[in-house]
């Protein structure tokens, strides 16, 4: 199979509802099958990578930090930086720079780019394919 | 005396896996420990959240593994065994095909004609 590259626009953000996972879930198999993969992280959405997420216990289940191991996206989009590379491609993730403005979200985790829609538009001509997940 | 709260789940799977539970079953929860007299009502598709036979497998993301997955089956049980009454619209259950043996236990079936007299129940509703 020959690679492709691939765009996606995401909207949602992070712990709010199930796009936000299966958008990741999507990426990581385009990513583990070599694929070269953009996204353009668009209002809520760019809190994602935002490097300040931090994991905390739950006392209504019981659990303490270490056993609850709650998920966090910017660990998750690390994690699918390093699997594309692995795998002979790449991640490429723009957050739109006044969505950041607007929500203060400025600090990313390494590798992320801030960008503008002129990014989306020169990702959207070199791309095969793009899919949009937007927020609903 | 507290007020006694209804709070209407209408839609299921909302980041649980992000959040390893449903978010509202978990302030209810919380809002319960706190001294709430809070109810839940599942409609639409938060009904299936009582069928037990759903299962959420770990999620892998690269090499990051889930260690604590969403267990909403469970999650519900310690609810209503602390005193939170759940109600489920029966007709949603019955659309969308889950099977009545399946059904968590301790939970109450009205039908859709019955959710009006059910409000009157309560002080505050709130659809979340």
């Amino acid at each position: 199979m020959s690679k492709k590259t691939l765009t996606f626009a995401l909207m949602d953000p992070p712990f709010e509802n199930e796009r936000t996972t299966t958008a990741l879930r999507i990426i990581e198999a385009a990513c583990r099958k070599g694929h070269n993969v953009n996204v353009f992280a668009y209002e809520g959405a760019v809190f994602m990578p935002f490097a300040h997420q931090k994991q905390h216990a739950n006392s209504v289940k019981g659990t303490d930090l270490e056993s609850e191991n709650h998920p966090l996206t910017r660990i998750w989009i690390a994690e699918l930086q390093q699997l594309a590379v692995a795998h002979g491609g790449r991640l490429d993730w723009v957050n739109c720079g006044l969505c950041v403005d607007e929500r203060g979200a400025n600090d990313a985790i390494t590798g992320i780019r801030r960008g503008s829609p002129k990014d989306l538009v020169q990702f959207l001509e070199g791309s095969d394919n793009s899919l949009v997940i937007a927020t609903r | 005396m507290a007020k006694k709260i209804l709070n209407i789940v209408s839609q299921g799977f909302r980041a649980i896996y992000e959040e390893q539970d449903d978010t509202i079953l978990w302030l209810v929860h919380a809002m319960k420990n706190a001294g709430s007299d809070v109810s839940i009502l599942l409609q639409g598709s938060a009904v299936t959240y009582i069928d037990t036979a759903q299962e959420c497998p770990k999620l892998t993301l690269g090499t990051w593994k889930q260690s604590n997955p969403p267990n909403i089956i469970h999650d519900m049980e310690a609810m209503i065994a602390k005193g939170i009454s759940f109600y489920y619209v029966e007709d949603d259950a019955l659309a969308r095909g889950v099977p009545a043996e399946r059904i968590v236990k301790g939970i109450k079936a009205i039908k859709t004609t019955e959710i009006p007299g059910l409000f009157h129940k309560f002080d505050l509703i709130h659809q979340w």
